[in-house]
């Protein structure tokens, strides 16, 4: 199979959306889908795979990722 | 030993994609749950045209849901505290489509279908609790 590699994938059935070389670039792509409002956090996480395939992890993004939720009025 | 073709063994890129019907002695797919009782919205395409394309996923792959080879590999991709797997056995007349695409890891198995008809496949469902 390779290279290790990150998937983006829906948090529920796992349905993928993107691969990725690196965790930055995955939560990167995340993190863009949020700030455009094309996904809600949460909605999405990453599956991080070895170079056969293996699923090592499975991980949300950082909480820095959801927009801010400040009281200004 | 599962019965699919890969892009590898016929000399194809990783990223090829070989959607076939479904082989002749029948094929056994799992596939993660919202919850316990299996509804036709877990066998749903969920993303729109435009939602597709702006989220990067080709135009190919939105109308395919994820399943995979083996209980444990959905298990491990899920990241839920308790999830839930069920097991689909699917005949092969049919107008189901599969094609293995383990770029996305591996015993991960991309499928065509009428979600009734992913439903109507369920023989079983698991319950798993992930160890703290």
């Amino acid at each position: 199979m390779g290279v290790s590699a990150f998937i983006v994938q829906e948090s529920i059935h796992a349905d993928w959306v993107s691969r990725h070389e690196t965790r930055e670039d995955a939560i990167a792509g995340i993190e863009e889908m949020i700030r455009e409002g094309l996904a809600e956090p949460g909605e999405f996480n990453i599956r991080e795979i070895d170079s056969r395939g293996e699923t090592v992890r499975v991980f949300g993004v950082p909480d820095a990722a959801a927009p801010a939720k400040t009281g200004v009025a | 030993m599962t019965q699919l073709p890969s892009p590898d063994a016929h000399g194809l890129a990783e990223t090829a994609t070989i959607a076939v019907p479904v082989p002749p002695d029948g094929l056994t797919l799992h596939r993660l749950l919202e919850h316990q009782t299996p509804s036709e919205h877990d066998f749903e395409p969920k993303l729109s045209r435009n939602q597709a394309k702006l989220r990067g996923v080709p135009e190919l792959f939105r109308g395919s849901i994820s399943h995979w080879l083996e209980h444990a590999q959905a298990v491990r991709a899920s990241e839920r505290s308790i999830c839930f797997v069920a097991k689909l056995e699917l005949p092969p007349d049919s107008l189901l489509r599969v094609a293995l695409t383990e770029q996305l890891g591996r015993g991960h198995v991309d499928v065509w279908a009428h979600p009734q008809e992913l439903l109507g496949a369920v023989v079983d469902v698991v319950r798993h609790r992930r160890r703290p």
